[in-house]
């Protein structure tokens, strides 16, 4: 079990915690920031990218990769890519981070983020999180774009 | 759905949240565990095909590694400078271009 550092954010909840040294096919995601806020949260579902880490993670994939919004998946902007194979025959790399600075990795397999699969294309629960987006949070509108975004709740499916 | 690969412990006191691995096999210790996800962060890099591989950059082409590309020299903002195609190396208007640029400049 991997413990995250102590941190407090702005309002010292204990839902925000630093990720250090975000992977993908052995490359950073965070380009030179080496640790980056993730919130977890009850209202969103996908992992949620701010759009550096987003276009970083589209562009580390061998596929042709753009946004969608599915109401049918209650997802917007939502990463759908397009592989030159099946889907089902390819072997997807996993985003890995950390913890802490001397922690171990952790993975999450691209494959447990699948929402939609048909043939060569595949709808991603990852979502662009606008950087200059903001959102309404206790009454209190702030840029919410800093943060990856991760569901704590157990909701696998659409 | 990404919590759904962990088990997760949040610690209200301390402010603290934990993460444990559910799907990669328990390890003797933590060396051999790290060894293990070393050797799988290394497969992912070098086997995967779905991974787009770093493009070779030639001439005075820069990589972008955010978009994992390679950018050509920025040669229009010097004088009567293009980019040469084949080389990706800035190289000076061809005659022809500067005596229409010229024509054009004395025109207007």
């Amino acid at each position: 079990m991997q413990w995250s550092e102590s941190f407090s954010g702005a309002e010292g909840s204990v839902n925000e915690l630093m990720v250090f040294d975000m992977r993908m096919c052995g490359r950073r995601l965070q380009g030179s920031a080496s640790t980056q806020t993730m919130r977890i949260a009850t209202t969103y579902r996908c992992l949620g990218l701010p759009t550096p880490l987003f276009a970083r993670l589209k562009a580390l994939l061998n596929a042709t990769c753009s946004t969608v919004w599915d109401d049918s998946l209650d997802v917007t902007d939502a990463l759908m890519c397009e592989f030159s194979q099946p889907v089902a025959s390819l072997r997807l790399p996993s985003l890995s981070f950390r913890l802490s600075e001397t922690g171990l990795d952790l993975f999450v397999p691209l494959e447990s983020l699948f929402l939609r699969v048909q043939d060569n294309t595949v709808i991603f629960c990852i979502e662009e999180i606008e950087v200059h987006r903001y959102d309404q949070l206790g009454g209190v509108y702030r840029d919410v774009g800093e943060y990856v975004r991760v569901y704590l709740a157990d909701r696998s499916g659409p | 759905m990404p919590l759904l690969n962990f088990y997760v412990v949040l610690h209200k006191e301390l402010s603290r949240v934990a993460l444990a691995q559910k799907k990669l096999p328990l390890p003797l210790d933590d060396g051999e565990q790290q060894q293990q996800q070393q050797d799988a962060a290394a497969s992912n890099q070098d086997t995967d095909s779905t991974c787009k591989s770093t493009p070779s950059c030639i001439g005075e082409q820069t990589l972008n590694e955010e978009l994992n590309e390679c950018v050509d020299p920025e040669c229009h903002v010097y004088f009567l400078q293009e980019v040469d195609l084949s080389t990706r190396t800035c190289r000076r208007v061809r005659v022809r271009d500067a005596h229409i640029s010229r024509s054009l400049c004395s025109r207007y």
